[in-house]
């Protein structure tokens, strides 16, 4: 695979609810950045490692839509993002 | 090394609580494929650091030059840069220098940058 050569997508990630309880982590380093191949699940899983959370806990959101666990970071971008 | 081998299967995840530098991804030779870099210039900027500096204290950390117009054409191609993120050339053709320094995307250079790293398997 050699993920470490892909291109990069950087994110920026906003905690959704307003519930203050095990968020810390994540509201400490919002900034996110991955390969353009990395999927949704596996944002998820990285989320649930640092917060110490299952993973059912945590959703991905796009304008308030959950995002489908095998979108790719890529297929995010185009489809929300293209040449904003 | 087998560490190292078996990361570059991973996904790797970059975690910042400030926002990111922007990272290229060119290829610097014709004899090694695309791979990740930041502006030697915006890593500086960050750490406070002079050139002179940072190659004393990290010589492993690997620098490259790249003719600035070779580097603008590779950010060019990239679908997921928007054309803004693509520094313009601040010399006028013809004076200033023609080249621009890039300093290797890696896991001990994000960390002196302050930020985490994570990986997750992509099978998992």
């Amino acid at each position: 695979h050699y993920f470490r050569y892909d291109e990069h997508v950087s994110l920026c990630l906003e905690k959704l609810s307003s519930s203050k309880d095990k968020s810390k982590a994540m509201l400490q380093q919002k900034y996110v950045r991955c390969s353009v191949r990395a999927q949704i699940r596996h944002l998820r899983r990285v989320l649930c490692h640092r917060l110490g959370l299952p993973l059912q806990h945590v959703q991905i959101l796009f304008d308030s839509e959950p995002l489908p666990d095998h979108m790719t970071m890529k297929q995010l971008w185009l489809s929300r993002w293209f040449g904003k | 090394q087998e560490e190292e081998e078996q990361e570059a299967d991973n996904f790797m995840f970059e975690f910042s609580d400030k926002p990111l530098l922007p990272s290229y991804n060119l290829q610097v030779s014709v004899s090694r494929g695309p791979c990740n870099w930041f502006l030697f210039s915006d890593v500086l900027k960050r750490l406070k650091l002079s050139s002179r500096i940072f190659q004393a204290r990290f010589p492993h950390l690997e620098i490259a030059t790249l003719p600035r117009a070779e580097f603008q054409r590779g950010g060019g191609l990239s679908q997921v840069l928007a054309q803004e993120e693509v520094p313009a050339s601040p010399e006028p053709a013809g004076g200033g220098a023609e080249t621009v320094e890039l300093v290797h995307y890696e896991p001990e250079l994000l960390q002196l940058l302050g930020g985490g790293v994570e990986y997750q398997a992509w099978s998992s």
